[in-house]
């Protein structure tokens, strides 16, 4: 069973452990009587939930623990079951542990992927942790987007990948500001750190993990201030 | 392979150019003996520097700190720089090429005063960097004898809310983009696929080659053109690389023949450089690099030419030193090949220490990215670098330019063959054609202005490769200077870039039937 869309918009989401929880899950209830059968039959009764946010123009803030979860907590294999993803434009997360964890799991063969689709500036700043957390192994890579969003001032990363995802690609995240023209802090030369390296000594610079695409051109506050220019340069 | 610089001595100079404590940048430190470095300006925030030698024989460099574009010519006084364009953001830094006269041109996505961004290409004029429209972002260009602009790019095109990716090839001919989508590499849900990289030299017939990486496949191509069309071709299937940057490198030796060096991942954590000829049973490719190290590490982001002796290739060598990927020694490794295969030295002796990975306060970094190196007439390298020199926020970080040896075009020779072999002084032909093959020099060492055939200057002149001319002269008028005989000499006058003279002989049959 899956709960319709969940559209969040306007909100200030504030002082909590979880701001947004989107999450896949299960539950399941026991010794569920049925109805209309006598004598009464019994049975084990799961109640699946796939988690999907929208989320426009919210403030998502002091959050003890993630401003927006999206995860699988999944335990029983349903090969066809939709994934747990949300939509973010023009949010505000900000002053959380994490700002976005992203992280599915696996079950036998099943991987419960997880996806994000976090684009037209969105601010993800000043998070304790990580603004934007990537489980390698268990995230969409095709689906998640991180596009055009300011990404700033989160204390341990701006975007932080787990590791090497499967398969040759990486994921991406193009067209953000990191807060430096020189581009994010990513220090570690390939092949050891993959797969881009722009040392970039502006203390400002947004440190970033390894394992996701960022391009060149994306290191300038030229992308937010132009949302016109952005549409037609950008997407090159 | 035969290692010209021992173990032992690399330790020693690494921990020479390791000092300096906080608060001081390192010391740029190049190599082995005889090489030499010199910075062309210094700025944050890395970016691949271009270089190419002028038809005067000078060394030039397109550099580009964030948000700028700057082209710089080296001269006694040092490095004499002068602005191009504005670019949006930092990281990238377009494309050099010089002229068959002299002008460089500069391929680059550029930033105007009002309106979006643009590939624009820009011409050196005598009124300064004048812009004329490009086509696609980014990409390698080259100038023919014609003067025609051949560039080639990695190209995304919309489809749904997909992307179709292409390899794009356009020459500029009379003011006008010609575009050839010469290859397609495949469909994905991205508009930027991350490590593709491409090049494109024009060969003596002014045709275009292109060397590639096609992400998608997963190979590195070669791209050719001749009077039936485009051929492309699998130099080598090596999977995904992975690494963004300039990893791979194309050049031409003087028969035309392409000689290709490129990174390859060896393994999750290990890459090597290769070098690739194409003979005629078709490509063959060889490590270059030095093995990878244990933690992780090898060769990278290669840069090939040809001289006269036969290929080099300049690379970088990043060793990880720690398990934890936090410190490492990253050099340039000049690697030569000759009879008994490839030998190498260190161009350069960098290193790379992160100490705290989120904190770039505690870096200390020497560290050389982007080599991109030319040969000059006598075989010499140039090579321009950028190079992450700082400890902590000093910082010496900038473009250098690296070099080693001297070179004179006074050591060099030219050789005259003069056609027709002989010559009927009662006949009405146009022109006398001299072939000048020169040795020691490139044919980009000659003035062309300057060739005279006994007396009589040239009427046209043009390159046909590296070490050949051409020129024309007045039949009437060269006849006129030439008496009968089984033998006769002609002499061709020149002059090299730098204003000495050469002088080059032949010999022809001289009849007037009749007599």
């Amino acid at each position: 069973m899956c709960p319709p869309h969940s559209p969040f918009h306007d909100n200030v989401i504030e002082g909590g452990t979880v701001g947004v929880n989107a999450s896949a899950s299960e539950e399941t209830f026991y010794n569920c009587r049925l109805a209309g059968i006598d004598p009464p039959q019994y049975h084990d009764q799961t109640w699946l939930y796939a988690g999907h946010a929208d989320l426009a123009r919210n403030y998502i803030g002091n959050m003890t623990a993630e401003g927006v979860r999206v995860r699988s907590y999944m335990t029983v294999s349903y090969p066809s079951f939709p994934r747990a993803h949300v939509e973010a434009t023009r949010n505000r997360i900000e002053d959380n542990v994490h700002g976005i964890h992203l992280e599915g799991n696996a079950v036998g063969h099943t991987t419960y992927t997880v996806y994000a689709n976090l684009s037209d500036n969105n601010t993800v700043a000043n998070n304790a942790q990580y603004g934007i957390y990537v489980d390698a192994a268990t995230v969409d890579l095709v689906k998640l987007r991180v596009w055009w969003n300011d990404v700033r001032d989160n204390t341990a990363a701006g975007l932080y990948v787990t590791g090497d995802p499967p398969g040759p690609d990486y994921f991406h995240a193009e067209c953000n500001w990191w807060n430096s023209a020189g581009g994010p802090y990513d220090p570690i030369p390939p092949p050891a750190g993959e797969p881009d390296w722009n040392d970039n000594p502006d203390p400002n610079a947004q440190p970033v993990s390894d394992y996701f695409w960022y391009r060149d051109l994306d290191n300038d506050p030229y992308w937010l201030q132009e949302p016109s220019l952005t549409a037609t340069s950008c997407k090159l | 392979m035969r290692r010209l610089v021992l173990g032992l001595l690399l330790t020693a100079l690494l921990a020479v150019s390791v000092e300096g404590g906080a608060g001081s940048a390192p010391t740029p430190s190049p190599g082995v003996p005889g090489w030499t470095i010199e910075p062309v300006a210094t700025f944050g925030g890395s970016s691949p520097p271009q270089l190419a030698v002028g038809t005067d024989g000078v060394p030039q460099v397109l550099y580009c700190p964030v948000g700028q574009a700057w082209w710089a010519n080296r001269s006694d006084a040092g490095w004499l720089p002068e602005y191009v364009a504005a670019t949006p953001g930092g990281g990238g830094c377009g494309a050099l090429a010089v002229g068959p006269d002299g002008a460089p041109r500069v391929y680059v996505y550029s930033k105007p005063v009002v309106g979006p961004a643009a590939a624009m290409l820009w011409t050196r004029t005598p009124a300064g960097w004048t812009p004329s429209p490009g086509t696609v972002p980014s990409g390698s260009i080259a100038v023919d004898s014609q003067g025609r602009v051949h560039m080639v790019a990695e190209e995304a095109v919309p489809n749904g809310t997909a992307y179709d990716h292409y390899l794009h090839f356009a020459v500029l001919s009379g003011g006008v983009w010609q575009v050839t989508r010469l290859d397609f590499m495949g469909t994905t849900g991205f508009a930027f696929i991350g490590a593709h990289w491409e090049q494109v030299v024009v060969d003596s017939q002014d045709n275009p080659r292109v060397l590639y990486y096609d992400q998608l496949r997963g190979d590195v191509r070669y791209a050719s053109r001749n009077e039936t069309g485009w051929r492309v071709e699998v130099v080598e299937h090596i999977g995904a690389l992975n690494i963004a940057g300039r990893e791979g490198s194309l050049a031409l030796d003087v028969a035309g023949n392409p000689h290709a060096a490129y990174t390859v991942r060896t393994g999750p954590r290990t890459s090597e450089v290769r070098y690739a000829v194409r003979g005629s049973a078709g490509w063959a490719s060889e490590a270059v690099s030095r093995p990878p190290p244990a933690y992780g590490g090898g060769g990278l982001s290669p840069s090939v030419a040809v001289g006269a002796a036969g290929p080099v290739v300049l690379y970088g060598f990043n060793e990880q030193l720690t398990a934890i990927p936090t410190s490492f020694n990253y050099d340039l490794i000049f690697a030569a090949k000759g009879p008994s295969g490839w030998e190498d030295e260190i161009a350069y002796d960098g290193h790379l220490f992160l100490n705290v990975l989120s904190d770039p306060s505690d870096d200390d970094l020497d560290a050389p990215q982007f080599p991109a190196m030319v040969l000059d007439h006598c075989g010499n390298p140039h090579a321009a670098v950028y190079l992450n020199n700082r400890v902590g926020a000093a910082t010496n970080s900038g473009v250098y330019y690296l070099t080693k040896g001297e070179c004179s075009p006074s050591t060099a020779t030219a050789s005259l063959r003069v056609e027709p072999r002989t010559m009927n002084l009662k006949s009405q032909g146009r022109w006398v054609t001299a072939t000048v093959t020169v040795d020691g020099a490139t044919a980009a060492d000659v003035d062309l202005s300057s060739l005279v055939l006994n007396g009589v200057p040239a009427a046209w002149a043009r390159r046909l490769n590296d070490t050949t001319l051409l020129a024309k002269f007045p039949r009437a008028e060269v006849a006129a200077t030439l008496p009968e005989g089984k033998l006769v000499t002609l002499t061709l006058t020149g002059s090299w870039n730098d204003g000495e003279g050469f002088t080059a002989t032949d010999a022809i049959r001289v009849i007037r039937p009749g007599r």
